[in-house]
Parts: structure tokens; sequence; C-alpha cells
């Protein structure tokens, strides 16, 4: 009796001991960006392509502070609210302290410099398919925007989401560096780089599972709005019917081809992509009209 | 006669939901989802013109955005009354802060005095206006309609 006793003991100590090395936050090796030199004008339009400032800058900027990335910004979700933190270049609140690799573990790894595991409302499940070129590039940029003394306020989230630990199991079940749709073209390895990586559409318009991953074959097939309030529409040829032109028009402008207009978080989004190059926005229509109906084993792969 | 009873049984049930369906549907919110359809109509033909998808006549545009003046001239006290929210994607927010809704308005006016005064002075002008308005449509939708 005592020797299973024993056992028992031994084996959970054994499980917790590779539960915890499992759930270790883990960032990119040490020579990740190794001969690399941030552009911060390069960096500028990263930064635009990836929409950091939307989800950053303090709750109703408007104009030039929208470039203050004092955090503030609610994100309510089923795990509760994410309060986005403040990532300005003050060395104290923000993160003027870091280093490239710090930015890198973070954005690409959601690892803090401390170590520990960001929530994934931080979309590096997304930026950990970014060119560590594009990183260093927005380093570069994101040092100089202005500094914030806003303090960071912590997430409001409830047990068992506030042990950070916990991401580490959301990690190793989600997290994955693979691209999900193929892309034949130059111009649909574009569309994929923007839609996949930076500008992290997926993580709105694909529904979640009740662990916070991806549902499989349901790539950017719709969802319900985090918000509680309306719904993501599915980006899928079975609900979306915009040609090409109509889809880069739209974000470009915000109007659809019916004209209404686009309302909520993708103003941002459309905010950030009438200032990039026409050929991106033909590139995300191209990639979008690509794919395939909601179901198809080929992209049910993350 | 039973069928006759049947038919008559269908039909007024038929004509019963449909009054039910229709008197769903309070007059100022009917009102209002006409005017922004008339909006989407008179904002495409100038879309249009400003994409290239037809081609850009003057008074064509001109007309459109005359429409577009008019319907900045409708106050929107009358068709935004105070409890018609209820099954529309008309937020709260814009009797909680009618200030706020005022000035989103006031956004709207402007750009459809722009595209008055400037839609008819050629395709390149269309650029512009449609900025304005689309502005002024994107503004107001997220701080005061469900999406």
């Amino acid at each position: 009796m005592r020797r299973i006793l024993m056992l028992l003991v031994l084996a959970a100590v054994i499980g917790a001991g590779i539960g915890l090395w499992l759930t270790r936050a883990s960032g990119l090796s040490g020579d990740a960006f190794a001969g690399l030199t941030g552009d911060a004008t390069r960096g500028k339009a990263v930064f635009t392509a990836a929409g950091c400032a939307s989800c950053h800058y303090a709750p109703k900027a408007e104009g030039e502070a929208k470039l203050v990335l004092a955090g503030g910004q609610r994100f309510a979700s089923d795990f509760g609210t994410f309060i986005a933190p403040n990532i300005s270049s003050d060395a104290t609140h923000g993160i003027g302290g870091w280093s490239l690799q710090d930015f890198g573990n973070a954005v690409m790894r959601g690892v803090s410099p401390e170590g520990k595991h960001y929530y994934p409302a931080f979309p590096y499940g997304s930026y950990a398919k970014m060119e560590r070129q594009d990183v260093a590039d927005l380093w570069a940029f994101v040092q100089t925007l202005p500094a914030s003394d806003t303090p960071s306020q912590p997430h409001e989230i409830g047990f068992p989401f506030s042990i950070r630990r916990s991401v580490g199991g959301w990690k190793l079940l989600f997290f994955n560096e693979d691209w999900i749709m193929d892309a034949a073209t130059p111009e649909l390895e574009r569309g994929r780089y923007l839609v996949e990586a930076l500008a992290h559409c997926g993580e709105c318009h694909t529904p979640r599972n009740a662990l916070g991953g991806f549902e499989s074959g349901q790539w950017l097939a719709g969802a319900p709005n985090p918000s509680g309030q309306g719904t993501i529409p599915a980006l899928t040829p079975n609900a979306l019917t915009w040609d090409a032109a109509e889809i880069a028009y739209y974000l470009e402008s915000g109007f659809t081809p019916e004209f209404d207009s686009a309302g909520g978080h993708m103003v941002a989004v459309i905010e950030n992509f009438a200032k990039l190059p026409a050929e991106d926005r033909a590139a995300v229509a191209a990639y979008v009209k690509a794919l395939p109906e909601p179901g198809v084993a080929e992209v049910s792969g993350y | 006669m039973k069928r006759a009873i049947a038919a008559a049984v269908i039909l007024s049930t038929l004509g019963g939901s449909f009054a039910l369906a229709q008197g769903k549907v309070p007059f100022p919110v009917k009102a209002r989802q006409g005017q922004m359809a008339t909006m989407a109509m008179s904002l495409g033909v100038l879309g249009g013109m400003a994409q290239g998808k037809t081609e850009y006549d003057a008074a064509a545009a001109q007309a459109a955005a005359n429409n577009l003046a008019g319907i900045a001239m409708i106050d929107p006290a009358i068709m935004w009354q105070d409890g018609t929210a209820e099954g529309t994607a008309s937020l709260p927010a814009i009797w909680d802060d009618a200030d706020g809704f005022a000035a989103e308005w006031a956004k709207f006016v402007a750009g459809a005095e722009k595209a008055a005064a400037e839609a008819g002075n050629g395709k390149d002008a269309l650029g512009p206006i449609l900025g304005a308005l689309g502005g002024s449509c994107k503004s107001c939708h997220t701080a005061y309609r469900a999406n």
C-alpha cells in the first residue's frame, strides 16, 4: 500500500515536472536577430500593416495621438477583459528599456523579458510568421515613437485563466508557425503574409473553440464578436461574394459594394489598409478570393 | 364549404401575421432605414464613377450629390425618436449621448455639402468627397450602430 502511494506521489511529481517544462515560456534562440539591422522607415510600413497602434493607442485617441502607444483600450472576451498595455518608448512604463531580442520574443513568441507568457489577445500567434527583418525594422520604428508614463493596467481575467502558466498549455495546443494556405503566385504570397501574419485577420474572423484555439477547418469562416455584440463576418466564398476589386476598395474606403460602410474595430483596420500601397490591398483581395469553403481539409492543419 | 373555411382561415392567418410583421416596425425605423438606403444608392453613383466602374457624368454626379445634401437636411431627431432602438442596429448611445450623435450627423452634413458643391467639378473631385462622407459613415457607425 505504502509502495503504491509512493509511486503515485512520484508519478504526480514527474507529471507536474513535465507539465511545468511543457508550459514554460521559451523565446526565440539567442541569435535570432544576428546580423540584422532595423530600418525605422521600413518599420513604419510594418507598423501600419500590423495594426499595432489600433489596439495600443489610448482610448479615443485621434490624429497624432494615435502614435502614443499608452495602452488602456479594453478587449472583452470569453475569458475576461484584456487591457492593452503601454508599449510606448517610456523606459519605465513602456518598452523603452527593451532589446531587439526582448521585442522579438514578445512579438513572435508571446514571451515577456521576465520570461512570462503573454495572453494571446496579443496576436503573437499570427506575428510568429513575420519575417525577422520586419520585426527588426518594426522595433527600430517603435523606438522613435513618443513616450507615455501611463501605467499599464492589469487584465481582468477570471480563474483559471488568471494563471499565466495556463497560456503555456494554450501555446502547446495551438501555437503553430506554419502557413495555413498555399500561395502559388507572388501576389498570393504577399496577401498571405498580410492576412495570416501582419494584419492578423484570422484572430477575429476565425471562430475559436472553448479553449481559445482556432476551430479546425473554419479559417476566416466568421465568428461571434468577442465583445458579445453582433458577429464578425465570414470571408469564405460561401458568404463573401464581393469580387477582388470590391474587396480592395472596401479596404481602402470602408464602403461595401452596396455602399454601406464599415463600423467598429474594422474601421481601424481599414484606416491602416488605406495607408498601404494599392498592391497590398489587391494582394489581400486575391488571397481572400482564393479561400476555400469552410470545412476543407487542406486548411485545417492549424 | 370546408375548403372555403380552410382557405379563409389560412388567408386570415397569413393576413394577420403579415399585418403583425408590418406593425412590428415602427414608422421612424422604416423611415430611417429607407433614408440610409437612399444614402447608399447616392453614394454608389459617386463611388462607381470614382472607381471607374461607370463613366464620369457631371450631371449624374451632381444629382447624386444633391440627393445626399437633401437627406442631410432631414432632422435626425425625427428619424431617431426615443424608444425606437429595439430590434434595430441603433445603439442606445444615440439617445444617451445626443450631443455626440449630433456631432456625427454634422460631419455627414458637412460631407454632403462638400459633395453638392464639388461633385460636378470632374472625376478627381470624387475621391476627397467620398473620403469625407465615408469618414462620417465609419465614425458614426462605430459609435452608434451595432456592427
